[in-house]
């Protein structure tokens, strides 16, 4: 019942405005409901995807970093094993003849053509025999240099040195093992070509992707495949010197950068393997893609549209039950009004015969004294007189049926501005007046001098004081006094209204807005007055409670919001629920 | 049609046994008063009017009446009250409820108080008359009882023999019963 009321309040004032809110929230969850899932699951295995893109990658470049490392190892190692060959070869004297050297080299290079030149060391440093392209470089003294003052100084047979550029100044590196023979500390050196060795470092696949370097153990570069070798460059990348083995992805002008690692075992140069980020490389070799997204975008926009459809439905089945809902109540608030009606159709027929009966008596009267049977006769004057109280009373009765038409009346709720007290004394004055008067109530009116108005439906308010006066009325029976006040506190408009008549127990209070509960006896009233009363206040966001003492008389208090703001209705706290 | 009928009944209700009918009306519609009561006057009733309850009591005290044409809404006293004074100080006066109000629940109210007929308003003049004629013969053969009651009661106290009874008797008899 109240339900009813209220929402026909909301719907009135609802508009398209609550619908497209509706409409949007709708999308947004089923968007919500639809989407979310499929994003995250996509998100998920997205990131999975990468990272075993990642972790496969790594993994390629370390094996690449391994098997390099190792096939530099394998070539440093025999390179050494070579030297060590010439040196302890027993035919060799000591020192050797340059021609000796000589013949040793053009050997050696046909193992490899790395080997440049070698060089035959007394414990001091001193070149004692040559075979290369630089010959010049005998009798020089090498005593000082790095590498021979680390063989020298160290337990160690053999030294692979940094590249570097010497006396010769081309970038080349050393391998030198000694020797002590017949108890003279010798050294044997042989420079070899770093270029050579780039052809060791380069790799077979993706050369274009995929860079290698060898760096020595201060980061300074080595070899670097496919470019200029630029000996002692520091290298933007510094592998760690543990673990010896290893791989990472570091960042590089914004971009990332994967690289692996192997420390060579015989000498501490590291091999550093590096390549794009495989992801970003991955999209541009598969045209495939465009396919892929265009038939991803289509089913996303089929879903999108299903959903926009979806929502549209449930956004127009609403509108149909919210309207369903709304001429329900419209109905059920039109049949109290009837009901209402039918509870003053006593009343409203009084006033109504009355006028009728002055209409009869008159027209009689008037037939009367033009009959000469009664042998009076009429003047104008009398006649005009006769007339004039004919016509009052047929307006008068034309009064009454207008007022009941306009309660009657299906009215669309119309809200404006209306003072308070103008629709009660449309009520005190209008269709109960002559009942009151005739009841020989006594009105007492003591309305606030500076009520606001207030923004709401006139008729329906009129209706809720039309049952609240004719409740007061019946209550009286045939004398009392009905007071009406209004005032407002807080914009909040307050009207109560009092009676001196029968009052109500604590049980018909309670029960008082209940629909189909009434006090009168049966046939006099249908107890929907006060239920649909609740409702229309509830509607128009106010409040209604009664106050009742057996004998001493009812106050009915209605408490209404100055502005009608289109929120949801505020729960009823205190007062009746029903 | 009711023209007609108004014309039949106009010559026999002049007069009822020579004498008028003497008829209070009471009604807060003053057109509605004066206009019924010039028609009944016409038709021969002896009419005098009252536009409320209490001036219609104390116009009873002062006058006799035979007949009483009441309203039931009405402000200040209402119809039911002014029937219950009128019956319980005149015995024999008959009243005829007229009312625009029409429910039968106050029409079995007041002939529980005593009330003759009841007609609700409008009407047709004709039924009025007819229900006034019925209620002053009703009236009448009430009264007529209740003097023959009287009669055959002083009768008896006048054969009784003694003086003082029969001297009782006349007494009575000069003392007309309201």
């Amino acid at each position: 019942m109240t339900n009813a009321g209220s929402n026909s309040g909301n719907t009135t004032d609802g508009g398209d405005g609550h619908y497209r809110n509706l409409l949007l929230t709708t999308l947004l969850r089923l968007l919500l409901i639809y989407f979310l899932p499929v994003v995250l699951l996509a998100a998920f295995f997205h990131i999975q995807h990468r990272h075993l893109i990642r972790d496969t990658r790594l993994a390629h470049l370390q094996s690449i970093a391994e098997h390099q490392a190792y096939t530099l190892d394998l070539f440093l190692r025999e390179r050494i094993i070579n030297l060590e060959n010439v040196i302890d070869d027993p035919r060799l004297n000591v020192p050797p003849t340059n021609i000796e050297l000589q013949r040793h080299l053009d050997n050696l290079r046909k193992t490899s053509d790395t080997f440049v030149d070698l060089g035959w060391f007394n414990a001091a440093g001193d070149l004692i025999a040559y075979a290369g392209p630089h010959p010049d470089l005998e009798s020089r003294n090498y005593g000082l240099e790095a590498w021979f003052l680390a063989l020298r100084g160290s337990a160690k047979q053999r030294i692979i040195t940094d590249t570097y550029m010497g006396f010769r100044e081309q970038p080349h590196f050393t391998i030198a093992v000694n020797r002590v023979i017949d108890d003279r500390y010798v050294v044997l050196r042989a420079v070899l070509s770093p270029e050579r060795i780039e052809e060791y470092v380069a790799t077979l696949q993706h050369p274009e992707r995929i860079s290698t370097a060898l760096l020595s153990e201060d980061g300074m570069v080595q070899v670097i495949s496919g470019k200029e070798i630029k000996v002692s460059t520091p290298s933007p990348l510094k592998p760690p010197r543990h673990p010896s083995i290893g791989s990472d992805i570091t960042k590089r002008n914004g971009s990332d950068v994967f690289y692996a690692w192997t420390w060579l075992k015989t000498t501490s140069w590291v091999l550093l393997v590096e390549g794009e980020d495989p992801s970003a490389a991955a999209a541009l070799i598969s045209g495939g893609y465009a396919t892929v997204i265009i038939i991803i975008g289509g089913i996303l926009l089929i879903e999108l549209l299903l959903i926009v459809h979806r929502a549209r439905q449930v956004v127009r089945h609403k509108r149909k039950t919210d309207k369903q809902e709304a001429d329900l109540s419209g109905q059920l608030v039109q049949a109290a009004k009837l009901a209402t009606v039918g509870e003053l159709a006593a009343g409203i027929a009084h006033e109504i015969n009355n006028p009728l009966a002055i209409i009869a008596e008159e027209t009689g009267l008037v037939r009367d004294l033009m009959d000469p049977s009664f042998g009076n006769a009429l003047s104008d004057e009398e006649l005009r007189n006769h007339l004039d109280i004919i016509h009052d009373a047929t307006f008068r009765a034309r009064d009454i049926t207008r007022k009941l038409l306009g309660f009657v009346r299906q009215e669309k709720v119309i809200l404006a501005q209306h003072d308070v007290c103008k629709i009660l004394d449309g009520v005190l004055d209008g269709m109960l007046g002559r009942e009151l008067e005739l009841s020989n109530i006594r009105v007492v009116r003591d309305y606030s001098p500076h009520l606001p108005e207030i923004t709401t439906d006139r008729h329906q308010l009129e209706q809720v004081f039309l049952n609240i006066v004719k409740n007061a009325i019946d209550a009286m029976e045939n004398e009392g006094t009905l007071t009406v006040h209004t005032s407002s506190i807080h914009s909040r408009v307050i009207i109560s209204i009092s009676d001196t008549g029968v009052g109500m127990t604590r049980e018909q209070v309670d029960k008082a807005f209940l629909p189909f509960f009434t006090t009168k006896e049966v046939g006099k009233g249908t107890g929907l007055g006060l239920s649909v009363s609740y409702g229309i206040i509830k509607g128009l966001r106010g409040q209604i409670s009664v106050d009742s003492e057996l004998g001493r008389g009812s106050m009915f208090t209605i408490e209404l919001p100055l502005e009608l703001v289109s929120s949801k209705p505020e729960r009823s706290h205190g007062g009746k629920t029903s | 049609m009711s023209k007609r009928n108004d014309n039949e009944s106009e010559a026999g209700t002049e007069k009822l046994d020579g004498k008028p009918i003497r008829l209070l009306i009471v009604d807060d519609e003053t057109d509605f008063l004066n206009a019924i009561a010039r028609r009944l006057k016409m038709r021969g009733f002896d009419v005098v009017t009252a536009d409320n309850g209490q001036t219609a009591i104390e116009i009873a005290r002062k006058q006799k009446f035979e007949l009483a044409l009441l309203d039931l809404k009405m402000p200040g006293m209402n119809g039911k009250q002014v029937l219950e004074i009128l019956k319980s100080e005149h015995r024999f006066v008959e009243v005829v409820i007229l009312t625009g109000h029409g429910s039968l629940e106050s029409a079995v109210e007041c002939t529980k108080l005593g009330a003759f007929g009841y007609l609700p308003k409008p009407y047709e003049l004709d039924d009025l008359i007819e229900i006034l004629k019925d209620a002053y013969t009703v009236r009448m053969k009430k009264k007529f009882e209740a003097d023959e009651d009287r009669l055959k009661n002083i009768l008896s106290l006048a054969t009784g023999g003694s003086a003082l009874g029969i001297l009782r008797a006349l007494k009575k008899l000069d003392t007309p019963e309201k």
